[in-house]
Formats: C-alpha cells, structure tokens, sequence
C-alpha cells in the first residue's frame, strides 16, 4: 500500500489526506456530495431558480412538477424548489450555530474535566448534571417566547442543552487515556499539559468526537424542522423545511405530492449526516486501528501448498506401547480461515505430566483449548482427532461436553477470569461439585471444604465465604485449581498457570500441582513459555513453533541435547544460561504470523543452520527413539550432541 | 574513586491515600539507594515492593511524601514542572507494557520527536535525520518513522521505546519491567540491545524488574525489595551467588531451575506451605514468612548493616546465620558504596 523509500520528515503523512479516503467509501462519497450539493445550493439559491420565494402564482396553485416549476407550488402557488433551497439556508445555519456551540462546549469542557480533574471535574460534571435534569425543548421554547422568531437564540440554547452527553463521554474517555503509559512517557519527555491533550489525548478522541457531532447535527436538523412546523422559528412567509412540511400536511388530501419535495430533502439530510460520521471515522483511523491478528508485514505472501507432504510422521510414535490417556492426532485449527494449528500430534499417558512449549503466537494456547473444543476467535478444529480414553472428542461433541470437568479440567492464566466475582469461593465450587456428583447441600459443602484443603489453602471454611477480589493471586489460582478438581478429572489441561503470579507463589503453584498428581493420579497438559517450568514438573515436552510441533522428547534429553535449532536457540536464550559480561544469544527475527508462513521450514528465516534443503517443506521424523524433530539436520544435531 | 553518583535517593517514603477514613499505604519507605554514572542497578521485588513507584516518584510521576531525590547533584524531588521539562533530556524511562507506552494514534515519527519538543524546535531535517539514526541503532528499518505502533510486535514495539527514550541523549533510563512482557528470544535481544547501548552511549539504568536472572544479567548492583523496605543491597554477582537476607534466598528459591535434574534435587527440599500475608506491624516485614525469625524479629524492625564485602543487609540475625559476613558497624546507614 505504502511503501515509502526513504525516511520522511515526523510530522508528514505519506498518505492520502482525509477527504480523500473519506471520499473512496461509498457512503462516504454519496453523504458528502449530498451535503455539498445543498449547501451549494442553498447559497447560490437566486442563480437556480427564477421565482422568488414569496413570489405568488394563484394561477398554478397546488401545482405538481412541471417546467416552469421543477418542483410544483404550494397553496398560494409559491415555487417549492425555490421555498426549499432558501429555506434551507436557515436550517443549515442552525446546524452550524448549534454544532459550533456543542462542540466548542462539550470538546473543550470534557477534555479539561477528565484531564485537569479536580474542582474542574466537580462543576463540569455537576452542571452537565443540572442541565441533563432539564427538559431540552421545554426550554427552547422559553427562549423562543423570549425572543420570539429568533432561531439563532434557540440554536445556540440547543447547542448548550445537548452539549453534557458529549461532555460526560469525553470525560470518561480521557480519564482513560490519561492513565495510559504513552501520557506518562509524554510527561517524561517534558511536553506540556497542552501538548500532551493537543497531541495524545485528542487523537484519540477524535472518533468520538466526529460521530457525536454527527448525530447531534442530524438532531439538530429535525429539531429545526420540528420548531419550523410548529411556526416557531422563521415567521411565516418566510421559507423553512419545517414550514413546508407544514403546509403539505394541510393540504395532504388534495396535493399529496408537495410533501415529497418538503420531506425527502429532510431525509436524506439527516441520513446523510449519520453516514458521513461513520466514513469520517473510519477514515480518520484507518490508519493506526490494524487489528493485532491481521498486521500488515510487507513480506509477499507465500503460497503453502501444504495438505500433509509426503512422508509425515503422521502418528506419534513415543509410547506407542502405552495406552495413552489423551491422544492428540494431526490436529490442525483454522481462526478465521486462516490455519493456526497444524498437523499437531502428541500423546499423554495417565499421570505423566506434559509440556508445550514455545512463545506468543505459535499455537500452543490454542491447542490446548483445541482439546476441549472451545477454540477461541470463532476459529474451528479443521481435521484430525482428540482422543480421549478411546473416544475421539472432535467427532462426538456429546463425548466433548460430557468430558469437560470431568475427564479434561482446565485453569487458565488469570485466576479472576475463572472465576465469577458475584459469588462467594464456597458457592462457585459447590456448584461445580453437585453438577459433578449426586449428593445433597451437607455433602457439597463438606466435599468444598475437602478440595480447599487439597489445595493447601489454610482455612477453608474461611476463604469459602470469600468473594474472588478478596482473594490474592495465589490463592485465586488456588481455588480455580480446586475448582477444576471438583469434578475428579483425570487430565489437567493448565495453560500458563504461573506466569500471572510472583516467582515465590509461582513455587508454591508448582509444588501443589506436583503433589496433586502424585496423591490422584491425574495427568497434567501444561502450556508456558518457561523452561524452569518445564523442568520443575514436566516428564516430556513439546515445542511449538508457528502453529507445528518441532520437537517432542524427554525434558532431561531436550534439555541436555536439543534436536531441533528453535529449541536450542529459546534454552540459550534463557538469562539463567547467561555468562557474566557475554551477550546473550538470540534468535534473530521474529515469529511469523500464520499469514506469513513460508511452505518451507518455519523456522529457517531465523535459523543459522538453515541451508537449501530447509526450502522445502520439512518433515517430523524420529531420530532418536522417543524423540521427534522437524530439522532436516536432526541427525547431525543428535551426532554432534553426543560427541 | 569518588565520583559523584548520577542519582542519589535518601530515605524516599511514598504513600497513597486510600480513602478518607483509612490510614495511608506506605509502598516506599524510606529507602535510599545511588546510581553511578554508567551503572546499572536493578531493583528487585514481588509485586507490590514498591518497585516501579520509586521509578516513578524519581521521575516525577508519583508525589513523594518523604525523603529526597537528587539528579546530577540537584535536589529534584518536588521539581517544578519546568524543572522536569528541563530534566526530560537527562532523564526517560522505558515502560513495561510496549502496546500502551506508545500512542496508536500516532506515527512512530511522532512519538519518537516528542522528547525534541520540549526543548526548542530543530530543524525538520535535523529532527529527520535523528530518528533515521536513532531507529538505525536499535535495529528498525528507517520507514519505521511514517507507520503506526499497531503495524509492530511488542519486541519492536519496545525497541521503539528503547529509541524514544534515547532520542535527547540521556544519562539515565529508568527501566521499569522493560523486558517482563516479551518472549524469550525476543527478552534475549532486547536485554543485549540495552547492553549495548549502554557501552555506547555510557548511560546509567535502573533496571526494574521481578525476574532476578534478567537483574543479575544487565545489573552491576542489586537492591531487593519487599513491602516498600530495602531488605538487602550489593554487588549483583555477590549477591545472586550467596544472599545474606533469608528474603533473598527464599526469592533465588523460588526461581526454577532451567535443568531438570537440578530442579528435581530443588524442589524435593521444597516446603508445601502457603503463604499468608500477615502484615507485621512492628518488626521485620518479612518475619512472617520467614524460617528464621525469633521474637525479637517481630517486635523490632532490622536496620540496613552494611556488611564487609560491600553489600549491606536488613536482618537481625545476619551475623549468626552468615558468620562470615558479620556487621561492621552497628548503627543504620545508608548505603552508599562505589567501591
């Protein structure tokens, strides 16, 4: 789209100005040339018409369109293209007192309520209060009986009447923005409080801004015409849309046509209004508002022709012998169309604990929630198998539900979001505890306590009559845990458990979970991105790398001798592997989005072994017993791992 | 070698109100600690040590209740609003989390002139030419300047922190969790980058964080923190390899192990208890939770003892638990070393 070659100056766009991408949106386009065209209109209103707008013709009264009027004549035979275009001067200068007055108030007195704060705050926000307790048109009428016929009076009352609804949005707004880190780094950087509001709090703002002033406009355009039919603005003779629709309605019966050329303009003006804040909007952020899945990189996109090479392993050949309890067969995920997973393949045997392994973006939180159905982002499970003590989940969503809580428990990363902040701890797991099992109110509550104390938690009945936010981190991913014991299951799925919570609770997590496995039995499917995780309480592990598994072995051999370069390239990385005054390694790059996938290896962009070979698409083999690697240097890796 | 340190904090207290009737909470109290000119030194605690409000209050961002802050020598500690804007080219900060420190309404371009700003206009071409070198050094393509924070991945996203934050050529950054939110390839390149730069430009950090092995990496001293209190201070090597503070080796405890085999060994020891967070209104803050503390723990709080191989240590019993680091002096002090 844009692709400047050189760097250019901070302030300068390299692009297209606003008008002009407001104006390539259809209703961008029609809703402005619809508001040009009447304002044009409206002004250059003696060149278009001949007839004046007072000028009677008794002859042709009631008069539908013909030549000499273009849009017929009303009861005295006044043209109605010429009552309609002066008569639109008025309402379009209603518009724009009512609108400068609400925006200047409402801009200006919400910026400096949500960002000053204090008193500022206190009489802005009590007065838009005060002025919300009162009836709007109640008091345009007031003033209209005060100085009758003077619509610029009633316009600019309109325009402070509706100014606190703006005003109480921009508040809110900004005493958002304001706690925003970049306001704090514009602080640092020594801007001043105009530049900061000038600079990052309106930007922001500007949306809200423009659509707000749209609809009010359009209210204004109504409200206009409302007090016109009612006579009470322009004084008849004179010309107003509201007086047009007026007249028509008088004579509805014996010239139903003249309320066509009164009412459609009315229309179209206020829906034009509305449809041009919306255009205006989105061209005004088109440019920052990129969704975080769908960032542009400028690489071209390749063209995968995937559908499983040949030669995959397509089955896992570690512990084969065993009957695993969770079998996970080349489970590939589309979000969006897009694959996000694929080919995954993995077994758990009953109590082994499992690692999967990798950073952001390649898949393993996805997988995890793949399992047990529940794929995030409207994505689905687009081929391959979960099975589960021998039924596949993927085919048999009764299996799926019937396993959830009972066979397959899962805690998430953020012990908050498990739980519900209406109810107290006891209630939540009681609740999970009769869905589960037959029993009646004493023995729920005695099994609670039972699954409280599993956890180690030191006063069940106590923290039973907690609500989740009188909990601390810890202890809320305690009792998320419990709650995921409730239903006794005999695989634990936990993605990123610990990385919420402080190293010495995270310990404590570690240690529980490995007692819990060690008192029921159960298995435990752990996806983190840390290796001392990993190596606390994981028998094997499996890296992912760009929604692939690239690696699965033991921990104590993946760690002694990994066989693929991404899980090298992430243990070295590791500060704890640091020496004193060395840089760190790294890995170069990034991980790739999914829209960027090459169809060769994923990896090789960022691998220092890559050669010709990795071009190609590359294959998951087994060059070591129980252990897979998708490297096609697996082999020279496991040579010179051992030498 | 008596240079001057860069930033020098004494005794710093703050507190948050929390409502009328409830007596205020202290994050910080009063703790002192210095930074030389071309040295890092990491802070290290639990959430809510206080941490990233000393980071704050040293730039300005939270009000200071007790204590004082001095700057290149010069008292900054309720600074003006004109002082600060005077200070912002000495002194910046990079934030923790990059999707929020950058404005997404603006262009890189923007942002990264917004620490020019206050200190006169230069020249376009000028401005032009600093953000093109600027974004060079840590390491992003030049079109960087004309596009959106939303076009970027939170690692480049915190290498065009990193650059804002260097754009008035300053002599200290305050790094509040700089790396905490990015993978850990992408952790591994900015820690080195900030290494780097750090040669390059002889710049002063301090580095915040709850991660000890990235403190340990980058740090040349450690300060350890719990509840607002400094509970132990060194040399970084020193005290990562043999902490003093029952605290600090509960922390290095806590940290796992890279190594299955060393893991295991680990956490084997490893208690099951669960901590509960009893506040301890006189004593030692960390009496509570410690396996050593007696009587006298709970009833006095510990004084900062500086200790003979340069570190210092808030512990009544450093002397019986660490006989080879007894106290020297008796008396608090603050700590002050550039030895």
């Amino acid at each position: 789209m844009k692709q400047p070659t050189t760097p250019s100056a901070p302030r300068s766009r390299n692009r297209r100005p606003l008008i002009r991408r407001v104006l390539v949106r259809p209703a961008g386009a029609l809703s402005l040339g619809w508001l040009v065209l009447l304002t044009v209109a409206t002004l250059a209103a003696p060149l278009l018409t001949t007839h004046g707008p007072l000028d009677q013709d008794l002859g042709h009264v009631l008069s539908g369109p013909t030549a000499d009027h273009l849009l017929g004549t009303d009861n005295l035979g006044r043209d109605l293209l010429s009552r309609l275009l002066f008569g639109g001067r008025s309402t379009l200068l209603a518009v724009g007192e009512a609108l400068a007055v609400f925006l200047a108030l409402g801009v200006t007195l919400g910026l400096a309520s949500g960002f000053l704060g204090g008193w500022v705050d206190w009489l802005t926000v009590r007065t838009a209060d005060l002025l919300f307790a009162l009836p709007g048109i109640i008091i345009v009428l007031v003033v209209l009986s005060v100085f009758p016929g003077n619509l610029h009076a009633a316009m600019i009352t309109f325009g402070v009447l509706g100014s606190p609804g703006i005003i109480r949005i921009l508040r809110s707004q900004t005493l958002g923005i304001r706690e925003e880190l970049y306001v704090a780094a514009a602080k640092v950087a020594g801007l001043t409080r105009q530049q900061i509001l000038r600079r990052h709090i309106l930007p922001r703002l500007i949306s809200t801004v423009i659509v707000q002033a749209a609809l009010f406009a359009a209210i204004v355009v109504t409200i206009q015409a409302g007090l016109g039919f009612l006579g009470l603005g322009a004084q008849p003779p004179d010309p107003t849309w509201g007086g047009l629709v007026a007249d028509a309605s008088q004579a509805l019966d014996r010239a139903p046509w003249m309320l066509v050329p009164s009412g459609i303009p009315l229309v179209l003006t206020v829906l034009a209004l509305g449809s041009l804040g919306d255009a205006v909007r989105d061209a005004a952020t088109e440019g920052w508002s990129v969704s975080r899945m769908t960032a542009p990189t400028d690489a071209p996109r390749t063209v995968r022709d995937d559908r499983r090479p040949a030669g995959t392993v397509t089955t896992n050949s570690t512990r084969s012998g065993t009957s695993a309890l969770l079998s996970v067969r080349n489970l590939s995920i589309d979000i969006g169309g897009v694959p996000v997973v694929q080919e995954v393949s993995f077994d758990i045997a009953p109590g082994e604990t499992v690692g999967v392994v990798g950073e952001s973006g390649c898949g393993k939180s996805v997988t995890s929630l793949g399992i047990l159905g529940l794929v995030p982002g409207g994505g689905r499970v687009a081929q391959g198998q979960v099975l589960f003590d021998g039924t596949d989940l993927v085919a048999s969503p009764a299996a799926r539900t019937q396993v959830r809580g009972t066979g397959i428990a899962y805690v998430s990363q953020e012990p908050m979001v498990a739980l519900d902040p209406m109810f107290t701890v006891g209630r939540q797991l009681g609740e999970a505890v009769r869905r589960h099992e037959r029993c009646d109110r004493r023995e729920a509550r005695s099994r609670v306590t039972e699954l409280l104390d599993m956890v180690n938690i030191p006063d069940p009945a106590a923290v039973a009559g907690r609500h989740p936010h009188q909990l601390s981190g810890g202890m809320a991913q305690r009792v998320a845990i419990a709650l995921a014991l409730a239903g006794r299951p005999k695989l634990l799925i936990a993605d990123e458990p610990t990385t919420a919570l402080d190293v010495t609770v995270q310990a404590e997590i570690l240690t529980l979970l490995r007692n819990l496995q060690a008192d029921t039995g159960m298995a435990v499917l752990i996806v983190t991105h840390d290796w001392g995780v990993v190596a606390d309480l994981c028998h094997r592990a499996v890296v992912m790398y760009a929604g692939q598994v690239v690696e699965a072995a033991d921990v104590e051999e993946m760690f002694a001798r990994p066989l693929h370069p991404y899980t090298a390239g992430l243990l070295a990385a590791n500060p704890h592997r640091a020496r004193e005054g060395e840089p760190l390694p790294t890995i170069p790059g990034t991980v790739p989005a999914p829209r960027d996938w090459p169809s060769g290896c994923r990896f090789a962009a960022r691998c220092e072994l890559a050669d010709d070979r990795c071009a190609e698409p590359v294959t998951l083999t087994e060059p070591a017993p129980d252990r897979l690697s998708r490297c096609v240097r697996s082999q020279q890796l496991l040579a010179e791992g051992t030498s | 070698m008596t240079q001057p340190p860069l930033l020098d904090i004494k005794d710093l207290t703050v507190e948050f109100r929390q409502g009328r009737r409830t007596s205020p909470l202290r994050a910080v109290d009063t703790v002192s600690l210095s930074i030389a000119p071309g040295e890092t030194v990491g802070l290290v605690g639990e959430s809510g040590s206080g941490k990233s409000t000393i980071g704050r209050a040293v730039l300005g961002l939270n009000r200071v209740h007790s204590g004082q802050v001095h700057f290149e020598g010069r008292d900054v500690t309720h600074a003006s609003s004109r002082l600060r804007r005077g200070l912002s080219a000495r002194l910046q900060v990079v934030f923790q989390d990059p999707y929020s420190s950058l404005n997404p309404a603006r262009t890189i371009g923007q942002t990264l002139a917004e620490p020019l700003l206050a200190h006169g206009k230069p020249r376009k071409q000028e401005m032009r030419d600093r953000i093109a070198e600027m974004l060079s050094r840590v390491g992003m393509p030049a079109d960087t300047a004309d596009r959106y924070p939303g076009q970027f991945s939170g690692g480049q996203r915190q290498r065009i922190a990193i650059a804002r934050a260097l754009m008035p050529e300053p002599r200290l950054v305050i790094c509040d969790e700089p790396v905490s939110a990015l993978d850990l390839s992408i952790q591994a390149q900015v820690m080195n980058l900030l290494a780097d730069l750090q040669r390059d430009l002889d710049l002063s950090y301090l580095f915040i964080a709850h991660d000890l092995p990235v403190v340990r990496h980058l740090s040349h001293r450690i300060v350890v923190l719990y509840r607002g209190q400094v509970m132990e201070t060194g040399p970084a090597a020193t005290l990562y390899d043999d902490p003093v503070h029952p605290y600090t080796r509960t922390l290095l405890a806590a940290v796992p192990q890279p190594d299955p085999t060393a893991q295991r060994a680990r956490t084997a020891q490893r208690g099951t208890a669960t901590t509960v967070s009893a506040p301890a209104p006189a004593g030692c803050v960390f009496a509570h939770r410690c396996p050593h503390a007696v009587d006298l723990c709970r009833r006095e709080r510990p004084p900062l003892l500086p200790l003979p191989d340069g570190r210092a240590a808030a512990c009544h019993r450093t002397a019986e638990l660490h006989p080879h680091a007894k106290a020297r002096q008796s008396q608090p002090h603050t700590v002050r070393k550039h030895s």
